[in-house]
């Protein structure tokens, strides 16, 4: 099933192209990593598959339908996104925050019931946070933070994930561990994933396509297996990049 | 975390617990603030007028005098610790309180400018509600000029605005003559002693305040960021004009009547955050009901301290807010390090 797709996209970023007439679709099941080198556009594009921003020109269509003709409640049960980074103004606790994935199911007078409350401890389990279930969001870590938003996403359940850096501010561990968590649960969903990363040895590793955003008219992508190569990465980052097959994984690395 | 803040804070008994005891709180308030004032009258004095058993002269002052101030500033203080909590949310600053887009600004030129001509009484109020109206406008109109309005424009904008009002007041006040200074300056910090007993009040506060229970938890999303906000389901734009006209509507109808009452806008809100939490599920109609406390306490006060000379309310807000303020902030302080 065709979930998200892009038709003759066209975004600015102030007077700066990001993308002049591309096309991109995210099937069920797929696992898109984003590459590019900084300020290349690519936030501007996940914002705007996720309706946060109007194209210049060009279609974006959920499931289907014009993007646009979704309220933004119902949009919200399908289509989730994790932004770069948070800001907290007022105080509120680790669980009151997480229960804020819940709102799009919520009608506007109604309390979060108790069923609410025990998807939101699992989440925070699934996150390694439950411990911290009443600590004051500002007193968290840069990657505790992140696995909050994550908490949010996942109590959130939509079937598109859109993530921009997941994997900042988080260790080893928890990056393997939460983006495992989140590819398992999409597929489980029939669902699809695009993510924008700067390591691009998670691509090999979590990712079934990748898009390299190169400059505003030249996108390449497709499967990892026939997209990754040096050749493409070098012509990516204007580095030179050699690669490594251990154990069955490929990794890159900068020379 | 906040003082009294249980296992989970959400789940809507404890929100009514809450709401009871606040509203208790407020009842009280408002007995004790019809006890202060220069006639020494006692609580039984109070309670057998509120029941219909007292002579005349007690029941003279209390319904007469004191009850239509009492029932004003009950409101004018639920007003401007709503309008605070709501400012706070959409320019999501913590400073924001209900006069830093300028509606006290404009308010108080047009309020001055109608002393200075000699009007008095309503004439005031009525322009103060114009001059609130008029700046509200200005800096709608300014800050929507292109297409784009984030809390960064509204605010720089509000505050150019203020500081061009705040030019026109010292104005005012320097080619005024002496004898209506005293009057003026009252006026400027905030003073019950004109007012009078409005069913509008009431009307005002329920119109501002139901919509806003509709859409509270949409303002907890809302004060996380736009981007958050609008990924997570809330109509962003809508909420914002929401919260534009409502907290406007609010503070001029406050001005109007009681000039600018400093320091409950912003005050309550916080103090309210710091004893309940951030949910505007309930620090809405609980910041009404301690803004409107706090204001008749202080009104009280300001009768009463220098009797029978009466004080601007404004200094007895401040003086009252300030180390409440300070002692609690101390006190979650201490808590969050131990």
């Amino acid at each position: 099933m065709r979930l998200l797709e892009a038709l003759a996209l066209t975004i600015t970023n102030g007077s700066k192209p990001v993308c002049r007439n591309q096309n991109f679709h995210l099937q069920a099941g797929e696992i898109w990593g984003v590459l590019g080198p900084n300020g290349i556009g690519k936030t501007s594009l996940l914002h705007t598959l996720a309706g946060l921003r109007k194209p210049l020109s060009g279609q974006i269509t959920l499931m289907d339908k014009p993007l646009a003709s979704y309220d933004r409640k119902q949009l919200a049960t399908q289509l989730g996104i994790v932004f770069q980074d948070s800001q907290d103004t007022f105080p509120s606790t680790v669980l009151e925050t997480v229960l804020m994935g819940r709102h799009p199911y919520l009608s506007e007078w109604a309390w979060e019931s108790v069923e609410d409350i025990s998807l939101c401890m699992t989440a925070l389990e699934q996150v390694a946070l439950a411990t911290l279930a009443q600590r004051q969001v500002n007193t968290l870590s840069g990657g505790e933070r992140r696995r909050l938003a994550l908490a949010i996403l996942l109590v959130q359940n939509p079937s598109i994930c859109l993530l921009d850096e997941p994997t900042n501010h988080l260790d080893l561990h928890h990056q393997m561990v939460l983006l495992e968590l989140i590819v398992q649960k999409t597929l489980r969903n029939n669902g699809g994933v695009v993510m924008v990363l700067q390591d691009v040895n998670l691509v090999p590793r979590f990712c079934t396509h990748v898009l390299l955003m190169h400059n505003a008219d030249s996108w390449i992508s497709g499967p990892v297996a026939d997209v990754m190569t040096t050749t493409n990465l070098q012509l990516l980052y204007q580095h030179s990049i050699r690669k490594l097959v251990d154990n069955g994984v490929t990794l890159f690395y900068p020379e | 975390m906040p003082v009294f803040s249980p296992a989970v804070p959400v789940l809507s008994g404890r929100y009514f617990l809450v709401l009871f005891f606040v509203a208790l709180f407020a009842a009280l308030s408002f007995v004790v603030a019809l006890g202060l004032g220069s006639a020494d009258i006692s609580f039984n004095d109070i309670v057998a007028v509120l029941t219909g058993t007292s002579d005349s002269l007690n029941q003279q002052i209390i319904l007469q005098i004191r009850l239509p101030r009492v029932q004003t500033g009950m409101c004018v203080g639920g007003m401007l610790a709503m309008a605070g909590c709501l400012m706070q949310i959409l320019l999501r600053n913590p400073l924001a309180e209900p006069y830093v887009l300028g509606v006290s600004g404009g308010a108080a030129v047009f309020a001055l400018l109608a002393i200075v001509s000699g009007l008095s009484g309503l004439w005031i109020n009525g322009s103060a509600f114009a001059g609130a109206l008029l700046s509200i406008f200005l800096v709608f109109v300014l800050s929507r000029i292109g297409n784009d309005w984030n809390p960064l424009r509204i605010l720089l904008t509000g505050v150019v605005i203020s500081a061009g009002w705040s030019a026109f007041i010292s104005f005012l006040l320097a080619v005024s003559p002496p004898d209506q200074l005293h009057g003026m300056l009252f006026w400027l910090m905030g003073d019950l002693s004109y007012v009078q007993s409005s069913f509008w009040n009431p009307i005002v506060l329920a119109v501002v305040l139901l919509p806003s229970l509709v859409y509270a938890r949409s303002m907890n999303l809302l004060a996380t960021g736009d981007l958050n906000a609008a990924a997570l389901g809330v109509n962003v734009t809508r909420l914002q004009y929401f919260i534009y006209f409502a907290s406007s509507l609010l503070t001029a109808t406050a001005v109007m009547q009681g000039g600018s009452i400093g320091f409950i806008g912003l005050v309550v809100p916080h103090l309210v955050r710091i004893l309940f939490g951030s949910d505007h599920r309930i620090l809405l109609p609980v910041s009404v009901m301690l803004g409107g406390s706090l204001l008749v306490i202080a009104d009280g006060l300001a009768r009463s301290l220098i009797a029978p000379e009466q004080l601007p309310v404004g200094v007895l807000t401040a003086m009252l807010g300030v180390p409440l303020f300070l002692v609690l902030l101390q006190t979650i302080l201490f808590r969050q390090r131990t």
